[in-house]
């Protein structure tokens, strides 16, 4: 009997070993299996960073050609400049008639190259991103008032007369801008209402604003763009009027540079005919808008985005250094402001130091994690975060290969999820959506969604 | 009078640009038609220039390794020097501006108010 217990024995033994050996396999693929799924996602992401790089490549490229071409176009035009200059003066002597007016023209174009070179460059800087917009919260109201006060005296000199009105309160038409470029928009409408405007008439300026936006209208009432080009007007090298070019001394890239500008600060710019009571005045009006700047102090959540408001600061961590720099550039792109840490024992502790009076560090609006960390683990950085009375509210959103946990966002751990590799405008949605729900409200409550770029 | 060197390796602008001075401001020209030779022309000149009209762009010793090497003489370190260049937009102005010049003039610049815009950059209140 005992010997037929030890036999039962080893056979239960037996068949315990088989099993565990069978789960063992089982587990070792799925390892494998976890494992060659973690080595494409990170060929992915390689990939997609190559993309970008050389992308970015050719747009530097082609911006250094043009910067090096309009370089080398102003040297000789310096001489040519200075010499009819000079000669048209009169200052090198008087000239009979004729010959003072070649002059006057030949001087005249000289000044619509330069005008030109410098307007490609301008443009061409601004559409390949060579030149990043600095952009801070400012008033649309002291900026029109800026411009207006720097047109005055063009504005005299064709007998024009400038106004300027503000419709709503003046401390409700802040936006995030760059002023500097803010003001080349306003300089380029206002110098082409004067410069289409009859002599004796008004050029008005006005400033509004509604929940979301802020708006600037420049009126002129000159001969007006015809309805059928208040669309082309805004393309390179597009006038009303082919004698336009030479008799208004335009360069063509007025209205495309402020288009571009415009643009990167996410606004809208168009034009539309003067009408009044349903008929159809003379001239145009340049409207453009602008998503409004939410204050800090407002108690009401607008729908204006944050992100265009300069007004968060963003923990970005990931172990991958180059990530957190083309990461960090996007957000500083779209008015975030960052810090960077590498492994989850800093955020732990950068979160936590912020929360402190006279912290060296800003109070963060939100953490992008990233969960494949060496030392403290994603995970268990993203538990201490949540665990601590000082870093649980900061919003997170998980930025990783892995796809995203329903259970994770569930459970509230995890404000947003990012799979990599992410589209850049998916990325800056969900922060926008971590932000601006706050971590008070149940994740429960929000249906699950996390963003993530189909292949 | 004031006395201003200029240094460009290209000769029409140095032509055009002495002519402007001359005429506008009536000032004293010098040039050089490179770094070497203005900074042999500045040591040799009595007094020295009043100011430094400098090309960024020139082949051999470019306008800051000039300005830099003025620096090094005593006798000349003191003249204020204005960077000519060509290339009016990107971020070479704050790097000029860490090195101790007394102001950048584009290219091209008017030639009927280059005079001016030099006696405001440098302070001066009359030619």
């Amino acid at each position: 009997m005992f010997i037929g217990l030890l036999l039962t024995c080893v056979f239960l033994l037996g068949i315990l070993a088989l099993r565990l050996a069978a789960a063992g396999r089982k587990h070792q693929r799925a390892v494998t299996d976890l494992d060659d799924a973690l080595k494409r996602s990170r060929e992915d992401a390689e990939r997609q960073r190559m993309r970008m790089a050389k992308q970015s490549d050719i747009d530097r490229m082609k911006t250094e050609f043009v910067s090096t071409v309009s370089h080398e176009l102003r040297t000789p035009l310096t001489s040519i400049r200075g010499a009819l200059g000079l000669l048209s003066s009169g200052l090198m002597g008087k000239m009979d008639d004729k010959s003072q007016n070649l002059l006057r023209i030949a001087s005249s174009n000289t000044e619509r190259l330069i005008r030109l070179i410098n307007d490609i460059l301008d443009l061409e800087r601004m559409e390949s991103g060579a030149a990043p917009a600095l952009l801070r919260r400012c008033s649309l109201f002291d900026l029109a008032r800026e411009s207006v006060e720097a047109m005055n005296a063009v504005a005299e000199a064709a007998n024009i007369r400038l106004t300027l009105h503000c419709f709503a309160a003046q401390d409700a038409v802040y936006f995030s801008a760059d002023a500097d470029r803010m003001l080349q928009v306003m300089t380029n409408l206002l110098s082409n209402a004067i410069k289409f405007s009859p002599a004796g008439s008004i050029v008005s300026v006005q400033i509004n604003a509604d929940a979301e936006s802020v708006y600037l209208k420049v009126i002129d009432r000159g001969r007006g763009v015809p309805a059928d080009k208040l669309e082309s007007i805004f393309n390179r090298f597009q006038q009303v009027e082919s004698t336009d070019s030479s008799k208004k001394g335009g360069t063509g890239l007025g209205l495309a540079i402020c288009r571009s500008i415009v643009l990167q600060h996410g606004g809208a710019i168009w034009a539309q005919v003067n009408q009044s009571e349903g008929q159809t005045v003379a001239g145009t009006t340049f409207c453009v808008q602008f998503a409004r700047c939410a204050r800090a102090s407002d108690a009401v959540r607008s729908n204006v985005s944050l992100e265009q408001c300069g007004q968060g600061v963003i923990l970005i961590c990931d172990d991958d250094a180059e990530l957190r720099t083309v990461v960090g550039e996007l957000l500083r792109q779209n008015g975030y402001e960052i810090v960077e840490a590498g492994s989850g024992e800093e955020v732990i502790a950068l979160a936590q130091e912020q929360a402190m009076r006279n912290a060296p560090v800003p109070p963060i609006s939100a953490i992008l994690l990233d969960l494949y960390l060496p030392g403290l683990s994603g995970l268990e950085t993203l538990r201490q975060l949540k665990s601590s009375a000082v870093t649980e509210a900061i919003p997170v959103v998980v930025v990783s290969v892995s796809a995203p946990s329903e259970r994770l966002l569930r459970s509230g751990e995890a404000q947003g999820w990012v799979q990599k590799p992410f589209d850049e405008s998916l990325l800056l949605a969900e922060l926008r959506r971590a932000l601006e729900s706050g971590p008070d409200e149940q994740a429960s409550q929000r249906p699950i969604r996390a963003s993530r770029l189909t292949v | 009078m004031r006395r201003i060197l200029i240094i460009d390796d290209e000769e029409d602008i140095r032509e055009v640009a002495a002519l402007s001075l001359e005429t506008t401001a009536g000032w004293e020209i010098l040039t050089a038609d490179s770094g070497m030779e203005g900074i042999r022309v500045a040591a040799e000149s009595s007094p020295v220039p009043d100011a430094i009209l400098l090309d960024v762009m020139m082949p051999e010793m470019d306008g800051p390794t000039t300005f830099q090497r003025m620096q090094e003489n005593a006798a000349l370190a003191s003249i204020p020097v204005l960077l000519l260049t060509a290339k009016v937009q990107g971020v070479d102005q704050r790097r000029f501006a860490g090195m101790g010049f007394a102001g950048v003039l584009f290219k091209p610049f008017d030639p009927l108010t280059l005079a001016a815009q030099i006696a405001e950059k440098l302070g001066w209140v009359t030619g």
